[in-house]
Parts: structure tokens; C-alpha cells; sequence
């Protein structure tokens, strides 16, 4: 065998060789065929199967769907499309995309724009679309639509088709409900916030927005706590809002006292707040509702009442004190006057004392009563043509006392032609006397105090200016309030209720006039300015001519006065007697009857509870049996309600006295002329 | 539609090329490649310049030959493999694997890296087939390394390749059998062919239906100094066979068959829906150019048999498959595919499918 032949077997050899394991090699991959053959036979039995249920599926959808591929073909649908459409089957399988298109077209409200928009989406190719298509028998569809993606390949397009008609209603009630809820929160005083489950901000009303400086827009979505910062008003503490009770306890929580709201801008304000859970329809919570208020008024007003009523305990305290004080040197001189020892010249001294005190109590009890009268409106001025020069005067005399005691210097400019206006002499001296007294308290030893008075066409003006230690910025709005002065220590060293000026600016207002009072600040003086209005004296009225009247002279009166109480009748009968009239006394109804008849009496004082006759009795046969028209019968009672004097009218009494009598006034009402009660009906 | 047209494979080497490499020794040399590179451009341009429609890169760079490039240089291999006669009288001789594992040295996507940065048509990359490689495993066996291992191995290295030029954008990969009507020289019964056939199909098999349309297979008698190793092998035992690979394209040589007719009557009979066929037109080892009109006239002899929308041309084979043959000019070459590409379209024309 040449080398060729060698080759050649060797090559044949290697070759069948070969042949063998090819042969292995494709026995093998024709097993893993069949394998695979049989794997892909379950694979299509399984694919048939997902089809199937993609089938399933696509026909249990709520949603109309079809499916066109790139050519725009219908490559599938399902029946729910059809019915929505109202599309023939003959349609449909003919599988023309913009066939379809047109016949749906010819049911929506607007067939030109839908056609052109799904030209569109058709000519773009969008990933993803959704138009909203309104039908002209009223039902509103949703239509979505996505490219169909194979392989990343886009290979058609998937249309969706939602009924929505029913969402759009309750859309559209929902939004109304909306609007409402926002214009009613708009509109109500109170601010409000509401909050998502987790205290997350999701509104505020204008209220709430100017009250916390936060816009509902920027608070949307922060913590209520970054919005609303509350502090406890008196620690300054931060305390939590009511919002995370109410989320946890599922109940209205309010937190009222003490809560200081700190405003974006820094600023504070008091509020009252409360929280209430917000609950959806199936009664879980889905948030909370706060609602807040400023409270900042009321709470000065608060405030301003305990003021007031701190400073009334410090006036009744101030008024037992001042009432006390001249009870000591009047039971002392008592005691001397009684003493078996005492001088002449001891007891006047004891008279003098006694006298004194009591006139300081008298004085103080005037200045209760004017501003009772005032404050109750039961004061009457007695207006008459009154010249001003006069009655500063009368005014300075009273005050002169206290001026003088502090070495003050008082200068007064009033204008050389006399002044004269309508007014109540007394009462404008009064309320002089009161400016001048608050000068001379408040102004240290040696001081000076400026009176001027000038005219002007329309008003009078009173000037009382002092160096005194002036009055603080903050004090000056309070200086004519009742009991102001009160918690004055320089006050209460003075002496006094601290009702002065209060009293004051009374009888200035009852004249139509204001007070005012002015100060650069404390140790720097002060000045109070009188405005009077200057009436004309033509408007003089018939009970200010009475008042005229009354100015005269003192003229003797005969006085019968019937009391059982010795000593309260003794101690009148003297009063009377030291005013010049001419008093007699008795102690019951009969022995009354009978000096009435011998003693001739201008005035009657009795007394209603008498032994024998009562006052009733005594008045009434008094009245039958009265001799001259012009006698007084005055009944003098303990007995104060209103029907008590319309009891003692009826029984011929002319004027209706309470006791304790104001002595003053029954010493005017005698030397007056002043017509009965039971017909003018002047209270007393 | 005109009738497609694509060359095989091969152009001859410039010589300054060949000369290079003689003058290293060594084809791999990494001082030859501006010449491997200058070689293919201007192999490119001028097949570009000859109208092919679709071209190749020449095979400028397959060291040494079309058979053996994937796995010259491999430390297990020895060049004492088995030798292929020509009828010229001369031999090449293959590489026999000495050791395991079979791997390739290199695939054939490299070549195309080179090749598109010139071309401007479709390019075509062929590479060696599964069955050609076989033969490098001994009779004797490698301890160790079965032989069902080594065809396992073969089959997955002739993937890589293919799939690598597939992704490469390679208008078409042509696998290479010329040795079918080797295997029917060597055993007449037709098995060791058969076995060929089926480790081939074993390979495609690894490919899509779509892949396989851009997967084509070329048979010749083989062609080396313009002389062959099988013609004397009767063309009608082989092409039955052909006809089972599953692949969508089959070049197969035609214009240097003596009686024509016979096998375009096999090829008909034998010809699957799915199947173009590019036939031969000119041939490499023929020194005659051939005329358009000579071309023309072979298409329209096979449109007789052969529907025409099925129906393409090529050459033979390729006009160098062994680096070293220089029997064949560059412009004799370049000749004869324009008379190709020429031909065809008159061909197309009579056809009314130009």
C-alpha cells in the first residue's frame, strides 16, 4: 500500500469515525428535539390557555377595549366595546380601525375634535393618552389609550373606554360641596384648620390664614405644628393643639384656658381652640377639624373686671378707714365734754372737735352720695346765672384749708369783666373744690398751683395746672375713674376715697362740659383743662329759679317735730334750733294733734311709727283740720319703698323723708319754698 | 426584483503582500498589518468598482488558507494532519488536533472589523464549516478528550462564529463545504457525506429560521493552482444531499460543470420552496474571462429550470482559497466578476425582473 493509499484509508478511517459520533450527536439532538417538541407542545397547550383567560378576561372588564395594531387594523376587542358603541359585528370584523372611528364619532357631542384627536394620538404614537368624551345623549366616556409594546417593538395601540358618567356627577356634586364648604368657612368668624389623619395641614380659612400668617397653599402639607404654635399663656411653654386628641380619641376636644397662639409674624394672640375628628362615609377618621378664636378682648376685658374689682375691695377697705378715723377723736371728746372735771374751755374744745369730725365725715359721705346721684343719673343741677369768679371763690375757700396746710402758692388769672353763665354755683364750686384739692394733694410742700379762667364765645375755660409729681403716660387714661386713686400710696397719705376727680368729671359731663387732664410724665406737674359749655341764662329753668330761690336769706320757721325717739327727736330739734327756726317737740300722735292746733307750725315733722296715732293718722287730720294752706307736712321714716310714700302721700304728707335724714337737705327743703312731693314729686 | 449576484469569498493576495509574508515567515506577523489592511482596502474598492451588489473583503487576512484560519496557530495542533490531492498534482495538508480542547485561535468576525471600515455595499463573510474541521481529530483518539467531546466543542466554536458575524452586521456568513464531494471521493456508500450533512445541519439547527435566511452554504470540487480536488465526483450524488441542509441560501458551482442541464434538472427536483440557489457563472480556475453575454446566456439556461425569484449567481469558487495561489491575477479576477455582475443584470433585463 503506497503512502497515498495509507493517507487516504487513514483519512476514511478518521472520517467514519467522525460518522459514528455525529450519528450520537444528532441520535441526541434528536432527543432533545423531542424534548423540546414535547415542551413546546405544553408551551402552546399553556399559551392556548393564556389566551384564553386574556380572553376571559378582557371580556369581564368593565371597560370597552380594542386593540389596533400599526396599520391601524383591529387585531382584537371585546364585547363590552361593541356595546358601548353600539358597533355591528359586520363593522368590527371588517377590522378597519378608522371605520370604526367614524361611526363612534358620529356619537360624541364634538365628532370633528374627536376625530382629529385620535388622527392624532394615531399620527404621534404617545406612549400613553386619555381624553375625556362627552356623548350627545349624555353619557361620558373616559378613553385611554397606550402603545402595545412587543419586545420593546411598538406594534399597535391598546384603546381603552370608560363609562364615567356617574363619577362625573358625583365629581361635579362633590365639587360643589366643595365650594360650599370653602365659602362657609370662608365666612365664618372663627378660624379653621383641617388636618390628614397624620396631623399633616390640608386647609386653612382666610381667618386662620391672617391669624397665623401662614397662606393655606404654603401650610398645605406641613405639620400643624410648623403652622400652629401654641404656648401656655402664663409658662410660655409650648402645648400641644387639640388636633392629636381628637385624631386619637375620635371625639371633640377642646382646649380653652390659657393658650397663646405665636403668629408666623412673632406676634401673640390669646385664643380659645377646639378639635373634632373628620369622618369619611363608612365612620372611619380621616381627620381633624380645629376651629380657634381670638380672645384677646374678652380676656382684657376679664382682666379689666378684676381690676375693677380689686380696686372696689380696696375702696370699701379705704372707706372703712376713713370712716373709722374720726370716730376716735370724736368718742374721746365725748368723754371729755361728759368728764365731771372738764373746763368750759375743754368741752367747746371737745364741741370744736367733735364738730370737725363730723363735718369731714359729712363731707365724705356728700361725695358718696353726689356720685351715687351721678352714677345713677338721679343728680339734678340747679341751674341759675352763676358768675364764674364767684363760685372760684366759693371753690378755693373750701380747698383753701389743704393749699395752705402744704404751703402751696395759688395764683389765679381770671379775666377783669365778670363771667357769668349757666350753672349750679354749688356744684361748680364742688367739683372746682375737688380739682384744686387733687392739685394741692399731689403737688409736695410748697409748691404751685395756677388757676385761670378765660371766655371764649361758646365756653368757658378753667385751666388748674400744679408742680406736683404729675401722672405717668399709662396712669393718665385711668385718672377719672372711680376709685383710681385709690391704690395711691401718696393718696392714702392724704387722706380721702380717691372719688374727687371721678366726681369732678360727673358734674363737669352734667353740665355738658369735659375735663381733661394732661402730664408730661411723672414729677413734671400736671393740668387739667374744664370746658364749659356757656349756656344762655334765658334757659334758666322754673326748678333752677327755685334753686334762686333758695340762695336767700335763712328766714325763722316754726317747726312741730313728733318723735317717740327722744333722742333722735332732741338731737333734730337742735339741729333746727341752730339754724335760727323755732322747734317744738313731742313724743306721740295725740299731744302732736294738740300743739298743731296752739303752736301754728310752718312745717311738721312726724314720725310714722308713733304710739296712739301713727303719722298716717296725725297727717291726715292735720290735712282736715289745717289751718293755713302754706304748712309743711313732712313724714320722717324708716319705712323707703316706693308704696311706704305713696302710702304717706295719701295721707296728706307733702314730702317723704328716709331715715337718716340728710340734714342739709331738710334744712333747704324747710327755708324753701319747694313745692309738695305729692305733686313735684323731688326725690329725697 | 433583479436577480441577486454575490462572489464567493477569495481574491488573490497582492503580491507585495505575499512577499511579505515570505519574507517574515510567520502570516501572523504583527508587521504585516498595514499590508493585511492596505490589501483588503484595495481589494474592496476595486470589487465595489465591478458593481457586485454585495462583496466580500477578499479573505486578505485568512492566514493561510480559507480551511484552516480559525485554528492556525494552536499550540495542539500539528501540521501533519491529512493531505487533500489536487488534479494538478500537488497537496495541501491539513492540521491534526494533538491535545484537548478543541478551541477556535480566531473567528471570522475580525476580518469584518477591518472590512466595514471601507466597504459602502453589503458585506458577505464566509467561514469553514463544521464538517471540514472534523477531520482535524485523529483515528487514534486524544486521551482523555472523546471524540463526541471534540464534535460537541466543534459545534459551539462554529456557533460563535456564525452568531458573532450574524450581530456584526454581515449581510450574509457562507459556510464552506467543499469537501462534499471529498466525502463522496473518499466513501462512495455516501455515509461519511450523510454524517457531513448531518453534523452540519446539527450546527444550523443552533439557528432561528430567520438567521438561517442569512446563513447560506457553498459547495465546489475545490479550487487551488486552478485545479480541483473532486471533480471527478459526479455533481448529481452530491446535490441531493445539499438539499438537506437547512439553510436559505446554496451557492453552488456550475459554470465549470461539463453538463450543465443534468444539474439544473437535479437542482429543480431537489430544490426547497425556502431555498435560493446562486449558481456559478464564471470559474476561478478557468484563465478565460468570460463574456456578460456568456454569462446571460447560463442564467437564462437556469431560469429554465429554476424559478427565477429563487434564483441567484456567483462564481464557482473562490479565486485564491489557499493564500499562496497566485495562479489567478487580482484583475483576472476582478475580471470575471463584472462579466458576473454584467451578465446577470442582462440577464435580469431579458427576464424583465432588472
Amino acid at each position: 500500500m503506497s503512502s497515498d493509499q495509507r493517507e487516504e484509508e487513514l483519512l476514511r478511517s478518521v472520517a467514519l469515525e467522525n460518522a459514528k459520533s455525529i450519528l450520537r450527536a444528532r441520535q441526541r439532538a434528536e432527543r432533545e428535539l423531542l424534548v423540546a417538541k414535547e415542551a413546546l407542545e405544553q408551551k402552546t397547550r399553556e399559551l392556548a390557555r393564556s389566551l384564553a383567560l386574556l380572553g376571559a378576561t378582557l371580556e369581564s372588564t368593565f371597560d370597552g377595549i380594542v386593540v389596533t395594531d400599526g396599520e391601524r387594523r383591529v387585531t382584537g376587542f371585546n364585547e363590552k366595546y361593541l356595546r358601548m358603541w353600539n358597533i355591528p359585528r359586520a363593522i368590527i370584523d371588517a377590522g378597519e380601525h378608522r371605520r370604526i372611528v367614524e361611526l363612534c364619532a358620529a356619537q360624541v357631542c364634538d365628532a370633528q375634535r374627536y376625530l382629529a384627536r385620535v388622527e392624532e394620538i394615531c399620527s404621534t404614537s404617545p406612549a400613553e393618552s386619555t381624553d375625556v368624551l362627552e356623548l350627545t345623549d349624555g353619557r361620558v366616556y373616559e378613553r385611554c389609550s397606550s402603545v402595545q409594546s412587543l419586545e420593546g417593538r411598538n406594534v399597535g395601540r391598546v384603546w381603552s373606554f370608560r363609562d364615567i358618567t356617574e363619577q362625573k356627577r358625583a365629581e361635579v356634586e362633590l365639587r360643589q360641596q366643595r365650594e360650599w364648604f370653602k365659602v362657609t368657612l370662608a365666612s365664618i368668624g372663627d378660624a379653621v384648620i383641617t388636618t390628614d389623619t397624620h396631623g399633616k395641614v390640608t386647609f386653612l380659612n382666610p381667618v386662620a390664614e391672617k391669624m397665623t400668617g401662614w397662606s393655606s397653599a404654603e401650610a398645605t402639607g406641613m405639620p400643624l405644628e410648623a403652622v400652629f404654635h401654641i404656648v401656655n399663656e402664663y409658662t410660655g411653654e409650648r402645648v400641644g393643639s387639640p388636633v392629636g386628641p381628637a385624631l386619637r380619641q375620635g371625639s371633640v376636644v377642646g382646649l380653652a384656658n390659657h393658650t397663646v397662639l405665636l403668629a408666623r409674624n412673632g406676634g401673640e394672640i390669646a385664643i380659645e381652640d377646639s378639635a373634632a375628628p373628620i369622618r369619611d362615609a363608612s365612620g372611619a377618621i380621616s381627620g381633624a377639624v380645629m376651629v380657634f378664636h381670638d380672645v384677646t378682648a374678652r380676656r382684657r376685658a376679664e382682666a379689666a373686671l378684676r381690676d375693677a374689682d380689686r380696686r372696689k375691695d380696696e375702696f370699701l377697705a379705704t372707706l372703712a378707714h376713713e370712716l373709722r378715723n374720726p370716730l376716735a377723736p370724736i368718742r374721746q371728746a365725748t368723754f371729755i365734754a361728759k368728764a365731771a372735771g372738764a373746763s368750759e374751755a375743754q368741752k367747746r374744745w371737745s364741741h370744736d372737735v367733735i364738730d370737725r369730725q363730723v363735718r369731714h365725715m359729712s363731707l365724705l359721705l356728700d361725695d358718696l352720695l353726689d356720685i351715687s346721684r351721678i352714677t345713677r343719673g338721679t343728680l339734678v343741677l340747679r341751674l341759675q346765672p352763676t358768675d364764674l369768679a364767684s363760685t372760684i371763690d366759693a371753690a378755693v375757700e373750701t380747698s383753701r384749708p389743704m393749699i395752705d396746710a402744704k404751703r402751696h402758692t395759688l395764683s389765679i388769672e381770671i379775666p377783669d369783666e365778670p363771667l357769668r353763665f349757666s350753672a349750679d354755683p354749688l356744684r361748680m364750686a364742688q367739683m372746682l373744690s375737688n380739682v384744686l384739692t387733687n392739685a394741692a394733694k399731689y403737688t409736695d410742700p410748697e409748691g404751685h398751683i395756677r388757676l385761670t379762667a378765660s371766655g371764649a364765645p361758646e365756653e368757658v375755660i378753667i385751666r388748674v395746672a400744679d408742680t406736683g409729681i404729675g401722672i405717668s403716660e399709662d396712669a393718665l387714661p385711668r385718672v377719672f375713674e372711680m376709685f383710681a386713686q385709690v391704690s395711691s400710696a401718696r393718696d392714702r397719705s392724704e387722706g380721702g376715697l380717691g372719688i374727687g376727680l371721678a366726681l369732678a368729671k360727673g358734674l363737669v359731663e352734667l353740665h355738658g362740659g369735659k375735663i381733661e387732664a394732661h402730664s408730661a410724665g411723672l414729677g413734671r406737674g400736671s393740668e387739667f383743662i374744664i370746658r364749659l359749655p356757656k349756656k344762655p341764662l334765658a334757659q334758666v329753668s322754673q326748678v333752677d329759679a327755685a334753686a334762686v330761690q333758695a340762695a336767700r336769706p335763712l328766714v325763722s320757721r316754726r317747726v312741730l317735730l313728733a318723735d317717740d325717739n327722744r333722742d333722735s327727736a332732741q338731737t333734730l330739734a337742735e339741729l333746727l334750733r341752730l339754724e335760727g327756726h323755732a322747734v317744738t317737740v313731742v313724743h306721740d300722735g295725740p299731744e302732736a294733734l294738740a300743739v298743731f292746733a296752739e303752736f301754728n307750725p310752718h312745717v311738721v315733722l312726724l314720725d310714722i311709727g308713733m304710739p296712739g296715732l301713727d303719722g298716717y293718722d296725725v297727717a291726715r287730720r292735720m290735712h282736715e283740720s289745717r289751718p293755713r294752706p302754706g304748712v309743711k307736712l313732712i313724714a320722717i321714716t324708716g319705712w323707703a319703698q316706693e308704696h311706704d310714700k305713696t302710702r304717706a302721700f295719701s295721707a296728706g304728707f307733702d314730702h317723704h323723708f328716709t331715715k337718716p335724714v340728710d340734714p342739709q337737705q331738710l334744712l333747704e327743703l324747710i327755708q324753701s319754698d319747694t313745692p309738695p312731693d305729692n305733686l313735684a314729686r323731688d326725690s329725697h | 426584483m433583479p436577480i441577486p449576484t454575490e462572489p464567493i469569498g477569495s481574491i488573490p493576495r497582492p503580491l507585495k503582500l505575499l512577499d511579505a509574508i515570505g519574507a517574515c515567515g510567520d502570516g501572523m506577523d504583527p508587521r504585516l498589518d498595514p499590508l493585511y489592511e492596505e490589501a483588503t482596502r484595495d481589494t474592496i474598492e476595486k470589487l465595489e468598482a465591478t458593481g457586485s451588489p454585495v462583496i466580500t473583503d477578499g479573505e486578505q487576512r485568512k492566514y493561510h488558507n480559507f480551511w484552516t484560519y480559525s485554528v492556525q496557530g494552536l499550540k495542539n495542533t500539528s501540521p501533519d494532519g491529512f493531505k487533500i490531492p489536487f488534479s494538478a498534482g500537488h497537496t495541501r495538508r491539513m492540521l491534526r488536533l494533538t491535545a484537548e480542547p478543541f478551541r477556535y485561535k480566531r473567528y471570522a468576525d475580525q476580518y469584518l472589523d477591518s472590512a466595514l471600515r471601507y466597504a459602502h455595499v453589503p458585506l458577505k463573510q464566509a467561514v469553514i464549516s463544521p464538517s471540514a474541521l472534523s477531520l482535524m481529530y485523529p483515528a487514534e483518539g486524544i486521551s482523555g478528550y472523546p471524540r463526541e467531546q471534540f464534535i460537541e466543542d466543534l459545534l459551539r466554536e462554529h456557533e460563535t462564529e456564525v452568531r458573532r458575524c450574524l450581530q456584526k452586521g454581515a449581510y450574509k456568513v457562507q459556510i464552506d463545504f467543499t469537501e462534499g464531494r471529498l466525502a463522496l471521493k473518499i466513501d462512495p456508500s455516501g455515509n461519511l457525506l450523510s454524517s457531513f450533512i448531518d453534523l452540519n445541519n446539527l450546527a444550523l439547527s443552533r439557528f432561528s429560521a430567520a438567521d438561517r435566511q442569512r446563513i447560506g452554504l457553498h459547495t465546489c470540487p475545490g479550487g487551488d493552482r486552478d485545479s480541483t480536488h473532486s471533480a471527478d465526483v459526479d455533481y448529481v450524488d452530491l446535490l441531493p444531499s445539499l438539499f438537506e441542509l437547512n439553510v436559505g441560501n446554496l451557492y453552488i458551482s456550475l459554470a465549470g460543470e461539463r453538463d450543465r442541464p443534468r444539474v439544473l434538472e437535479t437542482i429543480r427536483r431537489y430544490l426547497r420552496p425556502d431555498q435560493t440557489i446562486f449558481l456559478g457563472v464564471v470559474a476561478p480556475i478557468d484563465p478565460r474571462i468570460e463574456t456578460p453575454q456568456e454569462v446571460r446566456d447560463q442564467v437564462l439556461q437556469a431560469a429554465e429550470y429554476i424559478p427565477v425569484n429563487q434564483l441567484g449567481t456567483t462564481d464557482d469558487c473562490g479565486f485564491s482559497p489557499f493564500c499562496d495561489d497566485t495562479s489567478t491575477t487580482r484583475e483576472t479576477a476582478f475580471a470575471k466578476i463584472r462579466a458576473r455582475v454584467l451578465g446577470t443584470a442582462l440577464a435580469a433585463q431579458v427576464l424583465g425582473v432588472g
